[in-house]
């Protein structure tokens, strides 16, 4: 029996519209890459799943009507990076927080990779160059798919990849002298 | 060193490889994504049910007209934040006086001292509350819709002026930004922050200066000792000075991460409905975390006051407790 909210009794499931349908077909495609962003952006496993999860929500409520429909993904990864941004905000607020507290004997550990140099001077870029570099180098897309992606000319894009790849340059020679 | 890229795409797929998020679309998202989209096609209807319910209670001189969004036809550069000269507030009387649940209206305008260039704003609400302050009331949702519109939508607007949400009286705090990307979903640029409660308002923290608010509304508690691992976990807590509920959602995933001991951030979601079956006001009720570890014993969380509503000096001493629920543990105040 189908309820007014749209789910099946007995199987607990939805009786997904169109639109959930698309939100599926994005996920199935581009979960785990937005999800590998995320985590590149935040460099935590846990929150990089609920940025993903935020944007997938975010992005869903909107399929139906985005001015661009054929670009969802780059829509998604927008968001993931905008999400992932506004997740670096308030963690700096609660880290201003944190000063103020004793510290305890558990400590978050550092995420997967923080021995490792070259992540390190990523953990480092800003969340822009860090998408940036994930969209040409990780989702090997061309430069004008990444510049779609990131709705922006393939000329903003080269230059961001440039800038990306010198702060990256930057920050390892920081980290190795 | 870094040459031709291929040292780039290693590192990246020695460090991200190994993330997988689960094959199929959890069901979770696409019920949110649906609700998104429902409350989404409600929410002018619900703008136009707060005009309305203004202009019955002769609220304010408020037009209560939503903003347009930039139309592609618009043209002319967007005014960098140099180009912006003041950001200015105004705030109406209390809407629906002698009711249970007033609110009010607010109108935010920026302008700019080049009239070459378009003034722009973002804005978000961080801290509306799911309930009125009494827990009880008419549909939350019917209020917060319209400020769910805000947020749902691309926030950023290519205007001066805003104006007409609804929020129930009490602190609150809304975050401006200018000189915005009307292209990007949900640009986050330069800010201000203000906070109002209702009656008054005042500018806390603009930029990136975050410490200023977080200086208010710490409360430390701490564990009495008997760090049973199931059932109730009591714990003390004393304030260390008034609250803030701007600060409210981040301080409670703060003091999830402590009393999970840092591992457990995913688990610490507010929770508005199991909030609103706990007992004492209901959106005190939103930290749950999963554990509720013995080495919470002795060690120092933070909370932060998280009903805007709530006097917090009446906080001072209050006892929380963390419970074991079917969901997880919550925490709460428990007077």
């Amino acid at each position: 029996m189908r309820t007014q909210s749209g789910i099946e009794r007995g199987s607990g499931r939805l009786v997904r519209s169109k639109a959930d349908e698309r939100l599926a077909q994005l996920y199935t495609a581009h979960a785990q890459s937005a999800g590998r962003l995320a985590l590149l952006l935040t460099g935590d496993r846990e929150v990089a799943q609920d940025i993903t999860q935020e944007a997938f929500v975010r992005v869903g409520g909107h399929l139906t009507k985005l001015r661009d429909p054929d670009n969802a993904a780059g829509y998604l990864y927008r968001t993931v990076t905008n999400l992932a941004k506004g997740h670096g905000r308030r963690l700096k607020r609660h880290r201003t927080l944190q000063q103020r507290i004793p510290k305890s004997d558990h400590e978050t550990q550092p995420d997967l990779g923080a021995r490792d140099e070259m992540w390190r001077a990523l953990m480092k870029l800003p969340p822009r160059h860090r998408t940036a570099l994930f969209l040409r180098y990780y989702l090997d897309l061309s430069e004008a798919d990444a510049a779609r992606a990131l709705d922006c000319s393939p000329e903003a894009m080269k230059s961001l990849t440039h800038r990306a790849i010198t702060g990256l340059r930057k920050h390892m020679k920081g980290t190795s002298s | 060193m870094i040459d031709d890229g291929s040292e780039i795409r290693k590192a990246l797929k020695n460090s991200l490889d190994s993330a997988r998020l689960p094959a199929e679309i959890p069901e979770a998202i696409v019920r949110r994504a649906k609700r998104r989209r429902i409350v989404t096609s409600f929410a002018a209807g619900a703008i136009a049910i707060v005009v309305a319910a203004g202009a019955v209670y002769g609220a304010s001189t408020l037009t209560a007209i939503r903003a347009p969004k930039l139309s592609p036809a618009e043209s002319g550069p967007i005014c960098s934040r140099d180009q912006i000269e003041d950001i200015t507030w105004e705030l109406s009387d209390p809407v629906g006086t002698g009711a249970s649940h007033p609110g009010v209206l607010f109108e935010v305008r920026v302008t700019s001292h080049d009239p070459g260039c378009r003034p722009t704003m973002y804005i978000e609400l961080d801290d509306v509350p799911s309930l009125p302050p009494d827990g009880e009331g008419p549909d939350a949702d019917e209020f917060r819709s319209s400020s769910t519109y805000l947020q749902d939508e691309n926030p950023c607007f290519t205007t001066e002026h805003v104006a007409g949400d609804f929020l129930y009286t009490g602190e609150h705090t809304i975050e401006v930004g200018v000189a915005c990307d009307p292209d990007e979903p949900w640009p986050h640029e330069t800010h201000e922050i203000i906070r109002f409660d209702g009656d008054t308002h005042e500018q806390v923290e603009t930029a990136d200066d975050y410490s200023v608010v977080a200086e208010d509304e710490q409360m430390r508690v701490f564990a009495p000792g008997n760090g049973q691992p199931y059932g109730w976990c009591p714990v003390n807590a004393e304030t260390l000075a008034a609250g803030d509920p701007g600060f409210a959602e981040d301080a409670v995933l703060l003091a999830a991460e402590e009393i999970s001991g840092g591992l457990d951030i995913d688990d610490a979601f507010v929770d508005s409905e199991l909030a609103s079956k706990a007992p004492g006001p209901p959106d005190f009720a939103r930290m749950i975390t999963r554990a509720c570890p013995p080495s919470l014993v002795g060690r120092t969380v933070l909370v932060t006051l998280h009903l805007p509503q709530v006097e917090s000096a009446s906080l001072g001493a209050t006892t929380y407790f963390v419970s074991k629920e079917s969901r997880g543990w919550v925490i709460w105040n428990a007077w």
